[in-house]
């Protein structure tokens, strides 16, 4: 069953999901398999947060395989999926209007399973959660999420000239707190 | 054309955005500028770094057993193994620590109890008495219109080998009387005493020369040179400083005024024997390898790591100057990012006479296991241990 599955497009998986049965579920949980780590990267980098990001990340697929059979065709799964995770994260960032703590972001951050020895790394997450909350979302779609900005300009629907703006400005204004830090870094 | 302009171009290019057309130009303007160089390195060290945030992308494993029991999806959430229990997450180091702690219990309570007995008080000597009679003595008494009464005394329990003081006193005594009975001989009697002075009916003292000890009670004291006798609580404060190996040469993350310090609570079981737990956080060295999306990375760290322990902490009897005394420590347990860890440290501890305080300076020697995907790694550590202990 499962090799069967792993050979299906997302557009298959997707039809399968609707029949709610086995299929369906095994399809899920290949859906989860592909796209999970995406999802959460966006949550996480998004929010900053990890304890938000985790909540998000599951409720974007709680509510994707619920909803599933009310869609009919799927062009493009990662950013339906996006899309949903995106949603949950704007509704909660303006319940809580929530900022993070920079203890609280390095208290998450500290632990073994990641991969984070890499001190520059950890500035830049520090300082992404600094950017503009449109900045940032530029920011991870396109560093983390890999997308094109034309791919970026439809998923936010916005102009390919906002994008670009978006990006830029979210850059320079990573590359000028972290100049100082980058500088240091060059030096040994 | 302005910095910020070529700034954008810059990022374009380096997201593979501009067009081919505009490469050339920006090439030459790079050239011409060391500024734009360092805007270019600059967004490139932040780009390398992005793409190395490989943890963001790795969800926790609970949440997939979230989603399942949410959705209630039956199929896969047989396939999908239960949810991690608390001793599934926690556990490995809490049962480490229990199974340990019994372990070291069961181990100690068979093996070095001295008698076996449930007391808890410190065993201060031992009495040895003989198997069989321990003195005889005969006496005629002439009396013809008297009655005569014997006296006999006998031990109980004789025939046992070890007894306590207590015993020897619960020595119980047994009159038989001899009537009308003239001139008669009184039988050799079997008697214990321990304080030579025994009357009989008609206040004749019977005294101590008249007893031929055939066996001298023989009184052994084993006695214990525990600087810590008759306390029972101790909270012990120490800090510790070493070297791991591996010692990677990265910055320690996480750096706390707690770090590197033990907090220990021991109760005395015996003189010379504590049982406790200790918790403290400290500073080991780590290399391991991780594959993400195929590729082998080689990490290195030197975090700041909780840990918990049970321990066991042996006295040797011998007292330096009344005041020292060597001291080995055993303790076993997890850490946060799993285990086990296993410390021992060998020391001396120095106690002023009539002080519920104590310092005490030691070698301690450290082994840290951890995994990661599955592969096991040791850390090794050994340095120096210093700290106080508060006696209740």
């Amino acid at each position: 069953m499962n090799d069967e599955i792993e050979k299906l497009s997302d557009n298959e998986l997707f039809k399968l999901l609707s029949k709610k049965g086995t299929e369906s579920e095994y399809a899920f949980l290949e859906i989860y398999r592909r796209y999970s780590g995406r999802i959460f990267a966006y949550c996480k980098r998004f929010l900053g947060n990890k304890e938000d990001a985790m909540d998000v990340f599951q409720d974007t697929f709680v509510n994707f395989y619920q909803s599933a059979d009310k869609e009919r065709e799927m062009t493009n799964l990662p950013a339906f999926l996006l899309r949903i995770a995106r949603n949950l994260c704007l509704n909660l960032v303006r319940q809580n209007r929530k900022t993070t703590h920079l203890e609280d972001y390095m208290r998450f951050e500290n632990n073994l399973d990641s991969a984070e020895n890499d001190e520059l790394l950890d500035m830049i997450k520090i300082a992404v959660q600094q950017l503009p909350e449109d900045y940032r979302e530029a920011f991870i779609l396109r560093e983390y999420e890999g997308m094109s900005y034309q791919e970026i300009a439809e998923f936010l629907n916005i102009s390919l000239p906002l994008v670009k703006i978006r990006i830029f400005r979210a850059k320079e204004k990573l590359r000028q707190i972290l100049a100082p830090y980058i500088s240091e870094l060059s030096k040994f | 054309m302005d910095t910020e302009h070529i700034s954008k171009k810059i990022i374009e290019f380096l997201d593979g955005e501009l067009p081919q057309s505009e490469e050339q130009s920006l090439f030459f303007l790079l050239s011409e500028s060391d500024e734009l160089r360092n805007v270019l390195k600059e967004h490139l060290a932040i780009s390398r770094s992005v793409r190395n945030d490989f943890s963001a992308f790795v969800p926790p494993s609970s949440a997939i057993f979230n989603i399942v029991k949410t959705l209630n999806l039956k199929t896969i959430g047989q396939t999908v193994p239960n949810k991690p229990s608390f001793f599934a997450k926690l556990g490995k180091t809490a049962v480490l620590m229990l199974s340990t702690s019994i372990l070291t219990f069961l181990l100690t309570f068979l093996l070095i109890r001295p008698d076996g007995s449930i007391n808890n008080k410190p065993i201060r000597a031992i009495v040895q008495t003989p198997p069989i009679i321990i003195a005889e003595h005969e006496k005629n008494i002439s009396d013809n219109n008297s009655l005569t009464k014997q006296k006999k005394y006998n031990a109980l329990n004789v025939t046992s080998n070890n007894h306590s003081l207590d015993q020897i006193s619960e020595t119980s005594f047994e009159d038989s009387e001899q009537k009308n009975q003239t001139n008669s001989n009184i039988s050799p009697v079997e008697h214990i005493t321990n304080n030579l002075n025994i009357a009989n009916e008609n206040d004749r003292i019977i005294s101590p020369n008249n007893i031929k000890p055939t066996k001298l009670i023989f009184n052994s004291y084993i006695k214990s040179n525990s600087l810590l006798q008759d306390k029972s609580f101790v909270i012990t404060l120490r800090g510790l400083t070493g070297k791991s190996f591996p010692n990677p040469d990265v910055a320690t993350n996480d750096i706390t005024s707690l770090s590197n310090l033990s907090l220990g609570f021991y109760f005395t079981q015996w003189d010379n024997i504590k049982f406790g737990i200790e918790f403290g956080r400290e500073t080991f060295g780590l290399s391991y390898e991780n594959i993400a999306n195929g590729i082998l990375f080689n990490y290195e760290q030197k975090p700041s790591i909780l840990w918990g322990a049970v321990g066991i902490d042996y006295s040797i009897p011998v007292s330096i100057y009344n005041s020292f005394q060597p001291f080995v420590t055993f303790l076993a347990g997890g850490t946060q990012i799993g285990g086990p860890l296993v410390k021992g440290i060998a020391g001396i501890r120095f106690r002023p006479a009539n002080s519920n305080f104590e310092a005490y300076l030691g070698a301690e020697g450290s082994l840290l296991f951890y995994q990661n995907q599955k592969i096991f790694y040791l850390t090794r550590k050994i340095g120096l241990t210093y700290g106080i202990a508060i006696i209740f």
